[in-house]
């Protein structure tokens, strides 16, 4: 009996001491649990703040739209950046085309069509003439006026018969004698041949920045060495006719060059402009096109320090990301007190208006 | 005395047989209980280390006008690694679906502590994207498994779709 008592007791007091165990276990890991309830393994919202949003542009190109009658030069930017863009723009080249006739005897004396059409009565002495402007140089003032005129039948002048030339220079206003070109015709001559006769006077004048050619059978076509407006034309009293003219002095290319290109640090988006003494209708319109990149700085204001990499980043309220920089950080943390610049070198045509960072349900947002 | 000695034996082994009973049903009961709360105290364990937030430009919240879609950003800023296929959404209460699949930040893999993904949400109304209309956006996240629980934390914000 006294054994059956003992393993009675034992019993009791190893379940007494299994159940003590658990119970012990239990309170244990509450105890635990509620530590953690308490302090929760979470990380703490952080305390940043922004400042000194920056919005440096540069100009990548520069766009057009129309512009006449300028001569080309420099690209004149408003002084909106630390380093002002350079550049410059090119205008078209002008070219003309006049039509040559038959020189065709009238009967009269003198005879022809390219003598004084003028006469009535009174004996004509000078040829007939045209005119057209010449340009010595790509700027306004450059322009100088060419007189051509026809002499018929110099050979036999002053033979007084029939079909002899009594032709003189004429002296069209704006004449200047340094610049007379005469070409000589004989009676009867075709247009072919007046074409030719009058080319080769033109070409033989190599004061002239004029390249001179042929065109059809009956038509001489004079490109500007220069570029810029001409409008040279005078058809004067001759019978040439101008068949087709293509202007100078249309804006047509405008790039960034030497020395600043570019420039750097634009604040806003400069103005441009044709230079001053480009002449010009004052119709241009350039367009710097920019692209922008974005500087703001970011201080940790609380006691922790916070990983770069779990703060994120929106600009202009677009596609949230990863913060960074350009060049990257070289630092993983960012630690109390301190301030980081950050550089989003983002070469867009956007300027900045505003930045919001965000981490750990810290969310703060800064506008321009 | 031979009808006490047998007796006294028979009330001996009944104490011992009700004795051991009582002791295996009470070290059972205790174990269940051990385990329940075990169990609770996971729960409460991992509930403590799950926390999501919202990230990005709350006052300009990407919003799509034509499909009336919100484009919403989430961190975890727990130790826990959440679940991003269980993802709640509700836009001024209301329930709404996720449209694609959700986009891990910055190169992560898995959404674990830090990692921003981003959820686009489908409204079921008719959303203003000019910068005037605010909504109020709740987020309920799930982790992963652990030890057969799952752990879980909601987030509610105000934005300003535009």
């Amino acid at each position: 009996m006294g054994s059956s008592v003992g393993i009675g007791a034992l019993i009791m007091g190893v379940t007494l001491l299994s159940v003590f165990a658990v119970a012990t276990t239990v309170i244990s890991n509450q105890a635990a649990v509620a530590l953690e309830v308490t302090d929760p393994d979470v990380i703490d919202k952080p305390e940043l703040s922004l400042s000194n949003l920056a919005n440096p542009g540069t100009v990548t190109n520069v766009v057009f739209t129309q512009g006449t009658d300028y001569f080309p030069g420099a690209l004149v930017f408003s002084d909106v950046c630390d380093v002002v863009p350079t550049g410059s723009f090119t205008v078209t080249t002008e070219d003309f085309r006049f039509r040559t006739f038959d020189e065709v005897a009238d009967g009269l004396d003198p005879i022809g069509n390219y003598n004084d059409t003028g006469w009535i009565g009174v004996h004509p002495t000078e040829g007939d003439y045209f005119q057209f402007n010449d340009l010595i140089a790509e700027a306004p003032g450059s322009e100088e006026r060419w007189t051509v005129w026809y002499s018929v039948n110099p050979s036999l002048n002053p033979d007084p018969g029939f079909g002899v030339s009594t032709d003189e220079a004429p002296t069209p206003a704006g004449s200047d004698p340094s610049r007379m070109i005469e070409v000589n015709i004989d009676e009867g001559d075709n247009a072919e041949q007046v074409r030719d006769k009058t080319i080769n006077a033109l070409q033989s004048t190599p004061a002239i920045q004029i390249t001179w050619t042929t065109f059809a059978t009956d038509q001489v076509n004079g490109v500007y060495d220069n570029s810029g407006p001409v409008s040279s034309w005078v058809g004067g009293n001759s019978p040439l006719v101008l068949e087709a003219t293509t202007p100078g002095g249309v804006i047509d290319t405008a790039s960034l060059g030497l020395p600043n290109n570019g420039g750097s640090g634009c604040s806003t988006q400069p103005d441009v402009d044709a230079c001053a003494s480009c002449g010009g209708a004052g119709d241009e319109d350039f367009l710097a096109v920019m692209e922008w990149d974005y500087r703001f700085d970011i201080t940790n204001d609380g006691g922790t320090p916070v990983k770069l990499s779990e703060i994120f980043s929106t600009i202009n309220g677009g596609t949230t990301e990863v913060l960074s920089s350009v060049p990257a950080f070289t630092v993983e943390y960012l630690f109390p007190g301190e301030t980081i610049n950050v550089v989003k070198d983002e070469n867009t045509p956007d300027s900045l208006e505003r930045v919001a960072i965000s981490s750990h349900g810290m969310n703060v947002a800064v506008e321009t | 005395m031979a009808d006490g000695g047998a007796s006294n034996m028979i009330l001996l082994i009944t104490a011992l047989l009700i004795c051991g009973a009582a002791s295996a049903i009470l070290i059972q009961s205790w174990t269940d209980t051990a385990a329940s709360v075990g169990i609770n105290q996971e729960q409460l364990a991992l509930d403590s280390k799950t926390k999501v937030t919202f990230s990005g430009d709350l006052a300009k919240t990407t919003c799509n006008e034509a499909d009336d879609r919100i484009t919403i950003y989430l961190q975890n800023s727990g130790s826990s690694i959440l679940d991003e296929t269980e993802f709640g959404g509700f836009i001024d209460g209301q329930s709404s679906s996720i449209v694609g699949i959700p986009t891990f930040l910055n190169g992560a893999t898995e959404w674990s502590s830090g990692v921003v993904v981003e959820f686009t949400l489908q409204s079921s109304v008719n959303l203003e994207c000019d910068g005037t209309e605010e909504k109020r956006v709740t987020a309920v996240v799930a982790t992963v498994a652990s030890g057969g629980v799952v752990g879980s934390d909601s987030v509610t914000e105000v934005v300003k779709l535009g």
